[in-house]
């Protein structure tokens, strides 16, 4: 075409009076895939940004693991709207209120998590052991978030492939059937310890994946397991996992706090409780993203009473929000006398009636107390994921399982809760009224533990369906999750989930 | 005149001719016989000139035979030949025709009106004269067909947001024109209106596609004045005027909303916890209280009392403070001042012009203002003959303060929370006093729930913008009025800046906040662009051609840097020196290039037959694979009127002009594409544990290319009665494909999105415009304008993702014709953008019998309720309640007595289907009325504010006056449902399934509002003094003028602006309005001198 040829040469005048040629242009601000897995930091970026996106995904992870177990369905004492939250505890969750929307997002990094597979399986920029160490840290990462998508939706879609591009029209996937979701969990979690190999260090103020998660994941799936196959090979390999990271961490490194608050305080982070935590810090990352649908507003609470009588002094209770989602009262009331776990969990607030009597009106979390910025309070403590108190409990299980004695664990968690409280002959297992029955003494002893750390409702579903009727008023039909209407035009061979 | 002519024909040939140069002296003055000042008069073929003086007066130097050609702005040239006497009259008539209006074609080219085959409105040069606007944009509300110009916001300096043709996007926000201001391609914020000489808007294909990749959504071409030869001018313009606030709702006072909280609490949650509730219980801080004796004297204190509602045996005794937060927010006539100061002039050598603005503008909310200062320069020299080379440069600084009301959790948000000031701030509860007892203003609960005054002082924002630009250029006469080489090269530099200080403040029920947030951010773009064409003129034997052939490098850098602190032990320094913490520190680089070349050809033969044909080439680094693009656009058009059977027709009698046009051309468009975001990228996700962690953010995308829009057009222009009616029509059908369009990815894929080139969207639309003299007489003269468009969208094509029609999001309904579930909304084939849907409210249950009668056995699974038939089943369980008399009977389009989502339908379109305006001139001797209206017409509003109020989503706020015919034992026939507090925890009549959250679908029908409108957009009475009146202080212009501005909108909409609202993806908000900030009302005195 001549005219292109007239106007090019014209362009090309042009150009050079603009005293540059090229079109090709490199990004200073970021860094193209040509430029990426090039070098050792590039990788070690990355294994961060993994968990930099978890961090982001933890209040989904909240919700689905506790939002809608017996822990809430309070009506929040502010008075505020709960738009929607409410359907949690109520377990009124239907297709057009899932909820949830998306599968919480967990995709968004599962799918980095398979990229990042991809490129280190082929790599040669590293060396042998930090190659190994970060598989071990990413197929278990990815096991444990295919174990939440299990738990939560059943069948799922899963692949390997990262998503390099996209052809329109040829990305509808069904989804993979449940139970080959949790083999797949299982295989992960195979790669994962071996990929670790040998190594059991934790980095990063244990807020990386290290052996020791992989193996508190791999209990967890096992007793899931067991409970439902009441396979006791399955409850040993719980147990044996477990044992695992006790032989293998010095009590040191690995142990219970002395107290209670200990675990949570702002100023010992990773400290030996820990296993695996969500880091959060200060000018960084707050708790659960900032939300802060479990928290009263400030001018409200400020008219409310303590337990003792007095006003709440806001400058000292100053960890407000909104609340949308409150813990039920009964929850506080259930805390035997001299459990040190009630007041770190909860503050409990009253409201004056008649004859200057106090009700209990209100209850919001304590177990996060984060830190003071200037004038203002700001929650950013660390979001636990797998502490020892864990293990020790998950341990009790897998002996109850296998008809073995759970006392040790049990009384070892129970002990440190009641602190200098503890009397074995009416605290300790098995002379609490609870301890009738082991496995209940177990999940009990869990929600004391554990309550707003994102495991009661999983706690109830590992344990059986019947445990999650007899404490909730969800129905038989619906213990897994809606899909929200948007995922399914998204994907056309997606199906609504079964009992929707 | 006549007379003047007779006389020099008479004297030519009378006299013998003789070739001697002698002194002639004469005067020159319009039709109506005022002098011309600085009329040129030249004689022909020679450089031997002069310019008239005040008194229109000149003397030159002239032979007998000679021939001068006496020439002047505005007028036809006239020419006369020196005869015998020596002095001369001469009468230049004006030159108004529309016809020979010359318009603009981009690259230094222009055109007159009359041979062009093009769709180019030009904006009628009156609405730039009187009116006060902060920003110049304003000024194509209503006058441009083809434009949907709307405002965003009253706050001054706001930018409206300007849409060609109906927009050419499926689902990104829609894209204004390209605007180009003296060949820099840049925003029109910041500059000044007086400064502009002209704005065009080029419509079609074929006339944009000289802009070729950019130019997809049209082009703006704004033109500045510049200096004329002979011609010396001062000017001073002031404009001075007062903004008055538009009423937003009337609302309760303390008394009428005691009353329906503590109803509608009890209704809600039954009694408990009642007097804890901010604003209507007795415990909450605010001037309420249970009477008792010791209280009882308030009574005698401006109290009132009234008996509780909620339990006749208690009475309550209050203090009213309604009103008093709206009237301090509000600056009741806040003032407007424009001073403009303009020096131009130049001779056969030279020309030179510069300017000085300064405008301010209070808004009606206190501490929001405008701020402008504005300068150019711009010169132009013969250095040679054949060479001229011009230079120019402007500068504006502009700044404004943000309101207070951002989300004080994360300041730095940017500006979100304007809508809460016109939600919160003015529906806080009225049993609060604002005031202190020392009689400062007090905080209340946060920055949006509490005293402006106070918040206004401690929250501080603030928005700086420099703008620079500076461009120089030659032009060679290489072959003397033949060809021609230009070359121009401009520099454009923006400097953003926006800094945020936070004092020590108090929200009650809190400690002292003392953290001091202060940040800066600051943004820098820095373009250049390099040009150089070469044009070709040449007439022969009735040929006419004109080409010009040119390249164009375009050059864009931007970088970012933002710095956030905390911690300053003390209020006194709000810059980031002070701050003790460094919390946040960021910077970004980026930037992109195109490479075009362009090339024009516009023949005709005879002014009858014209053809113009456009193309360009552009390259750009944003692509990878599909890096070029060509754009061509073809345009052709017939002048009719200059046939010769027609001339001899008796249509000519009536019909002066008859052009049909034909144009067809194709453009492109890539902005909505990252500079990057083909390569596919690795991004920060933020710090973890201190360490930075980077993802895959952006996959590889090399594929992707311009998004191209075919424009096929026919236009006709009329002219009837010697031009005095003339109108300009066109039809225009285009079709934009290879739309870039996000394609919602599988949740699988781990990328909620992806950028493909998969879509087809048409819009068919309609433009007329019209101007019409209606009236001259010796004193009078009226003369109408006005323009219309009508505007279509239907999407074509969408990217295959296997559901019907391709439909991405949407709404599945009950569909009763066809009896099954179909999706509606959402982007589907087939299907227009925009559809509302909603539930649609049949009515409001007047009693027991109708609940029984119509809805005894519903379930409405939204909200959870049943009707008294499903009790058995239902009533006691957690979270269910009963449909009782006062709820909502919903249409249940299904039939099967479950209100659930497929009871949907379409309740309207955000878009509006016709848009235009009109105005009139009529001039009486010096005095001129002048007027101008625009409207709206076809589009829906959700009235979010007015839901969010009467459904009391907030739970403490004061509801507006509608309340009262809220349904109640006495009041059963109403459309509004029986008031409950928090309607999202009670029954749902208003916010259905959104919960309370602000969303366009899925609300109570009957707060979907029809926007259409016609504002009276500006009214000016001025007044011309005579000349030989200001001739003798040396004035060749003096004029004062009167204007009205926004002063009214005739509507049915209820809240306070009928006009769309546009911002789509902003914040997801297109077509809600919660909470806008008003266009003011403005009465503008206005000053114009010229020396």
């Amino acid at each position: 075409m001549k005219i292109k040829k007239i106007i090019l040469a014209f362009a090309a005048s042009a150009m050079l009076a603009g005293g540059c040629t090229s079109l090709d242009m490199d990004p200073v601000s970021d860094i193209t895939d040509l430029n990426y897995w090039k070098t050792p930091e590039q990788f070690d970026s990355f294994v961060f940004g993994l968990h930099s996106r978890f961090r982001s995904h933890s209040w989904n992870m909240f919700l689905l693991g506790e939002a809608r177990s017996d822990v809430f369905g309070g009506i929040p004492f502010g008075g505020e709207a709960t738009q929607g939250m409410e359907r949690f505890p109520y377990n009124t969750l239907n297709a057009e209120n899932p909820g949830i929307n998306g599968f919480g997002d967990l995709y968004q990094n599962i799918n980095q998590m398979n990229l990042f597979i991809s490129r280190t399986l082929h790599t040669d920029v590293l060396t042998e052991s930090a190659r190994n160490y970060y598989l071990g840290q990413v197929y278990g990462l990815r096991a444990y978030y295919m174990y939440q998508l299990y738990r939560s939706w059943g069948d799922a879609v899963f692949t390997e492939e990262p998503s390099l591009g996209f052809e329109v029209g040829k990305l509808a996937k069904a989804a993979t059937p449940a139970a080959e979701i949790f083999e797949q969990v299982k295989k992960d979690i195979e790669s994962s310890l071996s990929y670790f190999g040998s190594d059991y260090t934790i980095k990063e103020k244990k807020s990386l994946w290290s052996k020791a998660a992989t193996l508190m994941l791999k209990a967890d799936v096992y007793l899931w397991s067991a409970h439902r196959d009441g396979g006791e090979g399955a409850a040993r390999m719980a147990k044996n996992a477990l044992v695992d990271i006790q032989n293998n961490t010095s009590r040191n490194n690995l142990d219970l706090m002395d107290t209670f608050q200990g675990v949570f305080a702002y100023d010992n982070k990773g400290n030996k409780e820990i296993i695996f935590t969500i880091h959060n810090e200060l000018f960084e990352y707050n708790l659960w993203n900032g939300n802060n649908d479990l928290f009263p507003q400030a001018d409200y609470l400020g008219k409310f009473y303590n337990a003792d009588g007095t006003l709440i002094n806001t400058s000292v209770e100053n960890n407000f929000g909104i609340m949308r989602l409150m813990v039920k009262l009964e929850n506080f009331r259930k805390f035997l006398p001299g459990d040190t776990r009630r007041d770190v969990t909860l503050k409990d607030v009253y409201n004056k009636v008649e004859n200057g009597k106090l009700e209990l009106v209100g209850l919001y979390p304590h177990k996060y107390w984060g830190v003071m910025n200037g004038s203002t309070r700001v929650r950013c403590d660390d979001y636990p994921v797998y502490r020892y108190s864990d293990l020790l409990l998950m341990l009790a299980e897998a002996e109850v399982l296998l008809g073995e004695d759970p006392a040790a664990e049990i009384n070892q968690v129970r002990q440190r809760a009641f602190g200098d409280a503890y009397d074995a002959s009416t605290v300790g297992f098995p002379n609490q009224e609870v301890d009738k029955d082991p496995a209940d003494a177990v999940l009990q002893e869990r929600l004391f533990e554990f309550m707003l750390e994102g495991k009661r409702w999983y706690d109830l579903r590992r344990f059986g369906d019947s445990y999650v009727l007899d404490y909730t008023p969800a129905e038989s039909a619906r213990l897994l999750w809606p899909v929200n209407q948007g995922a399914l035009t998204n994907n056309p061979l997606l199906k609504q989930t079964v009992g929707y | 005149m006549k007379r003047a002519l007779f006389l020099i024909v008479c004297l030519c040939f009378s006299i013998n001719m003789m070739a001697q140069t002698k002194t002639i002296t004469g005067v020159v003055a319009d039709a109506a016989g005022e002098p011309i000042i600085g009329a040129s008069v030249l004689e022909v073929g020679t450089t031997n000139g002069t310019i008239t003086d005040v008194d229109g007066n000149f003397t030159i130097q002239a032979s007998v035979g000679a021939k001068l050609d006496v020439s002047y702005i505005g007028y036809k040239t006239q020419q006369i030949v020196v005869g015998a006497p020596n002095t001369y009259k001469v009468i230049l008539k004006e030159d108004a025709e529309m016809l020979d209006e010359v318009v603009v074609t981009g690259y230094g080219m222009s055109q007159k009106r009359s041979l062009m085959t093009n769709s180019i409105s030009k904006l009628d040069d009156k609405v730039l004269q009187n009116a006060a606007m902060s920003n110049a944009a304003q000024s194509l509300q209503g006058t441009v067909s083809g434009l949907r110009v709307t405002n965003t916001s009253g706050k001054p300096g706001s930018s409206p947001n300007i849409v060609l043709r109906g927009g050419a996007s499926i689902n990104k926000n829609l894209e204004g024109p390209l605007v180009v201001v003296d060949g820099i391609v840049r925003s029109m914020d910041d500059i000044n209106p007086s400064d502009i000489e002209s704005i065009q808007v080029l419509k079609d294909a074929a006339s944009t596609a000289i802009y070729g990749a950019r130019a997809n959504n049209g082009v703006i071409l704004v033109t500045t004045r510049k200096g004329v030869e002979g011609r010396t001018q001062i000017t001073y313009k002031f404009k001075g005027g007062i903004n008055f606030a538009r009423e937003g709702y009337k609302y309760l006072d303390a008394g009428d909303y005691l009353y329906y909280q503590r109803l509608g609490w009890q209704r809600t949650n039954g009694g408990s916890s009642m007097e804890n509730q901010k604003g209507f219980g007795v415990n909450s801080g605010v001037d309420l209280a249970f009477m008792t004796d010791t209280n009882k004297h308030l009574l005698n204190e401006g109290w009132q009392s009234m008996t509780d509602p909620a339990d006749p045996g208690n009475t309550l005794i209050f203090r009213n403070h309604a009103g008093e937060l709206h009237d301090l927010t509000f600056r009741n006539a806040a003032f407007t001042q424009d001073h403009y100061l303009s020096l131009s002039g130049g001779n056969d050598k030279g020309t030179f012009s510069s300017s000085l603005g300064y405008y301010s503008e209070d808004g009606q909310i206190i501490s929001t203002n405008y701020k402008r200062v504005n300068g150019t320069i711009n010169g132009s020299y013969k250095l040679l003959p054949v060479l001229t080379v011009n230079a120019g440069g402007s500068f504006s600084w502009s700044k404004m303060p943000d309101l207070w009301t951002y989300d004080l959790k994360s300041p730095w948000n940017g500006e979100t929370g304007e809508y809460e000031l016109f939600y919160r701030t003015m529906s806080m509860f009225p049993t609060w006093n604002p005031w202190n007892d020392d009689g400062s203003p007090a905080a209340g609960w946060s920055n949006q729930d509490g005293n402006p005054y106070y918040w206004k002082d401690k929250l501080t924002r603030s928005t700086t913008n420099r703008k620079t630009s500076f461009n120089i250029g030659f032009a060679l006469e290489i072959l003397p009025q033949q060809l021609f080489l230009n070359g121009n090269s401009s520099m454009y530099y923006t400097d953003h800046q926006f800094e945020l200080f936070e004092k020590k403040y108090q929200q009650i029920g809190q400690a002292p906040n003392t953290n001091r947030n202060a940040s800066q951010t600051n943004t820098k773009v820095f373009q250049q662009q390099h040009a150089l064409t070469l044009e070709y003129k040449k007439g022969f034997s009735g040929h006419n051609i004109n080409a010009m052939v040119g390249g164009e490098y375009f050059d864009y850098q931007y970088q970012n840097l933002e710095a956030r602190v905390s911690g300053a032990p003390t209020d006194d320094i709000p810059t980031l020196n002070a701050g003790t913490n460094r919390t946040y520190t960021t910077s970004t680089k980026t930037g992109y290039r195109i490479l075009s070349g362009f090339a024009r050809v516009n023949y005709d033969y005879n002014y009858r037959y014209m053809v113009s044909l456009v193309a360009r080439y552009d390259g750009i680094s944003k692509l990878s694979d599909n890096r070029w693009g060509f754009f061509p656009g073809i345009s052709a058009g017939w002048n009719v009127h200059e046939e010769a059977f027609f001339k001899d027709s008796k249509f000519s009698e009536v019909v002066s002009l008859i052009k049909p046009r034909i144009s067809y051309g194709l453009n492109g468009n890539v902005n909505g594409i990252g500079n990057f975001d083909v390569y596919g990228k690795y991004g920060s996700v933020g710090a973890y544990d201190g360490n930075l962690g980077y993802l895959n953010t952006g996959v590889v995308n090399s594929k992707l290319r311009w998004e191209k829009s075919h424009t096929f057009e026919l236009g006709l222009d009329l002219g009837f009665f010697n031009n005095r009616v003339h109108m300009i029509m066109d039809y225009y059908n285009r079709t934009t494909s290879d739309l870039l369009t996000d394609v919602n990815l599988p949740e699988y894929t781990g990328f909620p999105s992806f950028k493909t080139n998969l879509g087809t969207i048409s819009n068919r639309g309609f433009e007329l415009e019209a101007k019409v003299n209606l009236l001259t007489r010796k004193d009078w003269s009226w003369d109408v304008t006005a323009n219309t468009s009508f505007v279509k969208n239907i999407v074509k094509k969408l990217p295959f993702n296997g559901n019907v029609n391709n439909r991405q999001g949407g709404e599945q309904v009950w569909d009763p014709k066809s009896n099954s579930l179909v999706w509606l909304g959402g982007i589907q084939e087939g299907k227009s953008l925009g559809d509302i849907i909603a539930y649609k409210q049949v009515r409001i249950l007047r009693d027991w019998d109708d609940v029984r009668n119509h809805a005894g056995d519903f379930l409405d699974e939204v909200a959870n309720l049943y009707g008294p038939d499903k009790a058995a089943e239902y009533a006691g369980k957690p979270g269910w309640k009963p449909i009782e008399p006062g709820d909502v009977l919903w249409d249940d389009k299904n039939g099967d007595h479950i209100i659930n989502s497929y009871d949907r339908q379409v309740v309207g379109n955000i878009y509006p289907k016709w848009t235009g305006g009109f105005s009139t001139t009529l001039n009486y001797k010096n005095w001129s009325l002048y007027g101008r209206f625009d409207y709206a017409v076809g589009h829906t509003i959700y009235n979010d504010l007015k839901a969010r109020i009467l459904g009391q989503y907030n739970g403490s706020f004061n509801l507006i006056t509608d309340v009262r015919d809220s349904w109640s034992e006495t009041n059963t026939e109403t459309g509004i449902p029986k008031f409950y507090w928090a309607d999202q925890n009670a029954k749902k009549n208003i916010t259905r399934s959104n919960n309370g959250t602000t969303n366009l679908n899925n609300n109570n029908s009957s707060f979907y509002e029809k926007g259409d409108y016609l504002c009276l957009r500006e009214v000016t009475l001025s007044y011309k003094f005579p000349k030989d009146l200001i001739n003798k202080v040396f004035l060749t212009d003096a004029s004062v003028y009167v204007t009205g501005q926004n002063l009214f909108y005739i509507t049915g909409y209820d809240g306070t602006s009928p006009e769309p609202v546009m911002d789509i993806q902003a914040n997801g908000r297109g077509g809600i309005d919660n909470g806008r900030y008003p266009t003011p009302r403005t009465v503008l005195f206005g000053l114009q001198l010229s020396f």
